[in-house]
């Protein structure tokens, strides 16, 4: 063999440690300089060509003469090995480092269409792995290598080694003897190169190749006809998930085979394979599929359910029994007349759906590309619905439930406008759902009729979303009190803190949604104890998934962060945390500043009903100097103290003139809503503020000066008197209201406290005991009306069962944390005391 | 009764008596001490089961942030004081001290701590003897002797009030002290002095006695009120911030148990596909060096202010039965005169 090498003669840059050049039949990748001759290139060429022709049968076309392709591969990697001979020369480390990552990659490629890894590589990786260790050793002598030169060295190290334990044994056998290996590697590729040569006849072929090509396009180029089409399919799906495969090549492969694709079956598979691999096609590069690929993955997801749909004798299912990939099937030749299909529509669905949320999530949301984006919903709406409509008629309920749930993802917070929209897009496709907004009139009913769906299907989590997406929507349409129905019959509270979290965050969501229809009919009272939970943690927007918060005691991973991020609300989905503020301290005042003023002693003072407020109103009551207000809240302070004042009109003026309510539908309403319950509010505060330092106050006084007409006041009045807010006796006669005066003593104040306090503490006492005895109760004791019930059962418990119990304790709520910060303050000056 | 010379203090005390002297030594100092935690040393021997307190003095009082200093100083003046008392050929064993509080309350932290010091030096584990200002400015001069119950101090000892300890050594609040029978005696002549003092001048006389005739039976006993529920609200307050402590602390615990239970399994897990793959097991034992599980918290600060609360609702109780009824008599007494 050696004699007829020429490797050496040509490559004078070649190192010492390359003995052998390459043989005849692979020279054509050696001749990389000037000296090759043509002929001797033609020679190769056609000796590999009638080495094709004699296996090949199927060939077509012949006559167009191409380089095969594993020679051009050849020739690159005899190139790139000259590169770094040359650069090993003037001891340019970081250009061989360079050189010798796109020999590795080129090696993997040959890896790839599974050809043995040529003797050429094998040697290169020894000589290499000499002259680091020389250069190496030389280096340690003498320090004279720049920074970048010695860290590429250093980088060639670890990289030689580990391509060293890639090709272990190759480089054994070579090593014992050189000949041998590579005796055995022309042996191989004789073998081997027909198959891919064979591929690489066909015109398309050459169509690709003119294109930029690297090595190995060529290898993977394929003949589009009706009849290969399976045999690449499954050329595409073994290559799939291989490091190094060509994603958007595989796109194109599969999208001239779909073109020339002739059968359903067919059409079908390859309609799999590609949706597939466009949802391969960005693995961790990019945050989210480009918008053109997500399109296009759209219609083919459209394409696949109206083949599906309208051909009943084909199915698409995850679970089928095995079959040759490679044959053509018909539903004549099946048993049943059905051509079952490996494959998973809903999981397409879901992965548009998904990546749908996650390019708006990535999508600067203030950009016009959101917009253009959000428009993309539609077309996944009726999507989706098609699929349901699919799964309708299939009658696969797993599916369709998952299906349904998406769809109804889409539309439960949406305005009627938005959902009529959406809706008339899925009435102008060619399948139809059975429900949709034409046949269900209008979007509750809608709405209702897929949530009553989810509700028969048996999946719990599909049940408690589809309950809390159906709540959210009867909030949203300002339905408050089926809403809190539904919510307080679903008992959803109690075991939400065990949900995921994507679940816990729709519930957080629904709660707040829930505060801000209250809000909007005008039930303060309610709005304001609905949002209280969410706001005493003071991490709203984290709550609401709408903003990540920042952690001030504890990094978290980067993990963690993306999850998070993950987790977030697109932003079209957001609901305005400003608004929700707004809404929640202006209910917070509404309720808090007549009690603050019902308050004469200081122990009572500590019962705060909002602390969030309580905390905002005293921080401005500390304010030097109190400017025009300028944020939501500095309006909202500045007309609490308004209100405490009796200024109602001012008050009513600063709350009204927060932009922030332009957001609320039917702002106007709200604000003359608003502009009622200030002047109520504000009788309320003026009689509870002044009632001591009057004997008797004329009504009609009263409702001069809060406008209000005399029924209303009288009836606020009366209101106060009968829940003994006020001690106070209305003179119906006299139009007066007539003031007792009830002092407390010292004592009996101090004997009310301690009945608080001691209630207070048989209250923690029991609390203490179920946590010791591990009963379930941290949630059994927020509603009093199960308490009864349970009692029995706890000291059952109680004694039954001593030992379990310290897992319970890990559970607790915030305030009871709060508590705690605040009791050692307490407890640490007590024993200073 | 055997009058035995008892070396080896083999003999239980059952009684203890107090002279007369140190009653009026310790009224006297608690009186006029500027805050409501005078305390003292008591003087004595014991004999034959009983505990004879013949002598006290009182030690300076202490404020809280010189605490060192201060104990120092306590030191010197009760070394002092003891050489001078010998020096005079008075008693100068110490057998104990004594403790004014208010409303009976007297559980707290230092009181232990120094009665467990005595318990363990001095014969007979010493006594400690409470005197309650709020009974004597009414008029009852209230003295009660305790010990350390013998579980207690074995916990004390130990220094481990977990709630497993508590249970084990069966320890609550009213069962830190026991309680030691206490007289007062006082000598023959002092005694017929006293008796003739308070007995009534004769009839036939101008019916005046040597002693005013005190009121303070009439007092309805509404002052202490007050003070006495706010002490009440004080320690329920505090009770539950310790209370607070505990299920945070006890929550924290249940956190790093959970963690290094997860751990474990992990680790135990990893080894069982160790095994499997034929590799040595790693270890496992390095878990408590990873996860630092807290220690349970101590429970004795809050059976002190059980404690605590408990005597003050007592108190409570007591004062307010007694002046309820007095009200009751009042008023029946003026709705006598008035229906007159």
């Amino acid at each position: 063999m050696s004699s007829d090498d020429e490797g050496p003669v040509i490559k004078p840059a070649a190192p010492a440690a390359k003995p052998t050049g390459m043989n005849r039949f692979l020279k054509g990748a050696g001749d990389s300089s000037s000296e090759s001759s043509d002929d001797e290139e033609g020679d190769g060429d056609s000796d590999d060509k009638s080495e094709g022709e004699e296996e090949s049968d199927d060939d077509e076309k012949p006559g167009i003469r191409i380089l095969s392709a594993q020679e051009k591969r050849f020739k690159e990697i005899e190139a790139t090995g000259k590169a770094m001979d040359n650069a090993l020369k003037i001891n340019d480390w970081s250009t061989i480092s360079n050189e010798f990552d796109k020999l590795v990659r080129m090696i993997q490629r040959q890896h790839n269409v599974s050809e043995p890894v040529p003797p050429f590589y094998i040697r290169t990786l020894v000589s290499l792995e000499t002259s680091v260790n020389d250069a190496l050793s030389k280096e340690k002598a003498k320090k004279k290598l720049n920074a970048t030169n010695a860290k590429a060295l250093t980088a060639m190290k670890q990289k030689i080694k580990k391509a060293h334990k890639e090709h272990e044994t190759e480089i054994k056998k070579y090593q014992q003897d050189p000949e041998a290996f590579e005796r055995d590697y022309i042996a191989a590729t004789t073998r081997e190169t027909a198959p891919p040569a064979e591929k690489a006849r066909g015109p398309a072929a050459a169509a690709v190749d003119d294109e930029f090509t690297t090595v190995g396009k060529g290898g993977k180029a394929m003949a589009f006809t009706a009849d290969t089409i399976l045999k690449n399919l499954q050329a595409v799906q073994e290559a799939r998930g291989k490091k190094n495969t060509d994603r958007a090549e595989q796109i194109r492969i599969l999208e001239r085979s779909l073109e020339v694709s002739a059968t359903t079956y067919q059409r079908i598979r390859v309609l799999l394979a590609l949706i597939s691999s466009r949802f391969d096609y960005n693995s961790a590069v990019a945050t989210h599929m480009p918008t053109e690929v997500w399109l296009s993955a759209q219609r083919e997801v459209d394409q696949l359910v109206t083949i599906v749909a309208a051909d009943p004798s084909y199915s698409v299912q995850e679970i089928t029994e095995d079959y040759d990939e490679l044959l053509e099937r018909t539903p004549t030749k099946e048993e049943g007349g059905i051509v079952r299909i490996r494959g998973s529509i809903i999981s397409f669905v879901d992965r548009l759906d998904d990546e749908f949320t996650r390019s708006l999530q990535n999508i600067d949301p203030h950009g016009t590309e959101y917009v253009d984006r959000l428009k993309d919903e539609k077309v996944l709406y009726t999507t989706i619905s098609r699929a349901q409509a699919f799964y309708e008629r299939s009658k696969q309920p797993d599916p369709l439930a998952r299906v349904i749930m998406r769809r109804l993802e889409h539309i439960y917070s949406k305005p009627n406008a938005v959902v009529q929209a959406l809706e008339a897009a899925v009435s102008d496709s060619d399948i139809k759902p059975s429900s949709t907004l034409a046949s269900q009139n209008d979007t509750t009913s809608l709405i209702h009729s897929l949530c009553v769906y989810l509700y028969k299907s048996g999946n719990t989590l599909l049940r408690t979303r589809s309950m809390l997406s159906h709540i959210f929507h009867h909030a949203l349409y300002n339905n408050y009190h089926t809403a809190r129905d539904m919510l307080l019959m679903s008992h959803l509270q109690e075991s939400i803190h065990s949900a995921d979290v994507a679940t816990q965050i729709l519930y957080n969501r629904t709660v707040v949604q829930l505060g801000l229809c209250a809000f909007r009919l005008g039930l303060i009272k309610e709005a304001q104890a609905t949002l209280l939970e969410i706001f005493t943690t003071q991490r709203v927007k984290e709550l609401l998934a709408q903003g990540v918060h920042q952690q001030r005691f504890q990094t978290i991973s980067p993990e963690q962060e993306k999850a998070e991020k993950q987790r977030q609300l697109p932003f079209h989905m957001h609901i305005n945390t400003e608004l929700l503020e707004a809404a929640f301290l202006v209910s917070s005042m509404l309720v808090e500043i007549p009690l603050l003023a019902s308050i004469d002693s200081e122990e009572q003072k500590r019962k705060t009903i909002s602390k969030p407020f309580r905390r905002l109103l005293d921080f401005a009551d500390r304010q030097v100097f109190t400017g025009p207000p300028e944020s939501t809240r500095d309006h909202i302070m500045q007309a609490s103290k308004a209100l405490q004042e009796g200024e109602w009109e001012k008050c009513r003026d600063l709350i009204q003139s927060i932009k922030i309510w332009s957001l609320m539908p039917e702002s106007t309403a709200v604000k003359d809503m608003l502009g009622e319950r200030i002047q109520e509010q504000g009788l309320r505060t003026y009689l509870f503020t002044y009632a001591p330092h009057y004997s008797s106050c004329s009504l009609s006084l009263l409702s001069r000066t809060f406008a209000l007409p005399l029924r209303t006041v009288t009836s606020i009045v009366s209101k106060m008197i009968w829940s003994e807010e006020l001690s106070a006796s209305l003179d119906q006669s006299g139009g007066v209201v007539v003031f007792h005066r009830i002092d407390l003593s010292r004592t009996q104040q101090l004997a009310q406290t301690i009945a608080e306090k001691v209630s207070a503490m048989v209250d923690q006492n029991e609390k203490a005991l179920d946590v010791k005895m591990g009963g379930g109760a941290g949630w059994g004791d927020r509603n009093a009306g199960e308490k009864g019930a349970k009692g029995g059962e706890q000291t059952q418990e109680r004694r039954g069962t001593r030992t379990r119990g310290a897992r319970g304790g890990a559970r607790g709520g915030r305030g009871a944390r709060f508590a705690q910060g605040l009791g050692n303050q307490m407890s640490s000056s007590q024993r200073q005391g | 009764m055997a009058k035995v010379i008892d070396i080896e203090a083999d003999i239980p005390l059952h009684t203890v008596q107090l002279d007369a002297l140190v009653v009026s030594k310790i009224i006297k100092h608690a009186r006029e001490a500027p805050s409501t935690t005078a305390h003292g040393l008591l003087l004595g021997l014991d004999l034959d089961g009983t505990l004879e307190i013949s002598n006290s003095f009182p030690l300076p009082h202490q404020h809280g942030d010189e605490a060192e200093k201060g104990s120092k100083t306590i030191a010197r003046h009760q070394a002092s004081m003891l050489r001078s008392l010998k020096e005079v050929q008075a008693d100068d064993s110490v057998v104990g001290f004594y403790q004014a509080t208010t409303l009976g309350a007297f559980f707290n932290q230092t009181l232990l701590d120094t009665q467990a010091i005595h318990q363990d030096k001095l014969r007979h584990g010493g006594i400690v003897i409470v005197h309650d200002l709020s009974q004597t400015a009414k008029g009852n001069a209230s003295f009660r002797a305790f010990r350390l119950t013998a579980a207690f101090f074995d916990a004390y000892k130990r220094s481990n009030f977990s709630t497993a300890s508590l249970i084990s050594h069966r320890l609550t609040f009213s069962s830190i002290f026991e309680e030691v029978p206490l007289k007062i005696r006082t000598n023959p002549l002092l005694s017929s002095f006293l008796g003739k003092v308070a007995e009534p001048a004769a009839a036939q006389s101008t019916g005046e006695s040597a002693l005013e005739p005190t009121y303070s039976v009439l007092d309805l006993g509404t002052a202490g009120l007050t003070r006495n529920m706010e002490q009440i609200v004080e320690a329920v307050e505090a009770y539950r911030t310790e209370e607070g402590n505990l299920s945070y602390l006890s929550r924290q615990i249940a956190r790093e148990k959970s963690k290094a239970d997860a751990y474990v399994a992990k680790r135990k897990e990893e080894n069982a596909v160790r095994v499997a793959q034929g590799l040595a097991p790693l270890p496992e034992e390095d878990v408590a060096r990873l996860f630092k599980i807290p220690a349970e918290p101590s429970r004795l600060e809050s059976l002190l202010l059980l404690g605590q609360i408990d005597a003050y609702a007592k108190s409570l109780e007591g004062t307010a039965s007694t002046s309820l009824l007095k009200m009751y008599g009042a008023r029946a007494g003026s709705g006598a005169e008035t229906s007159d």
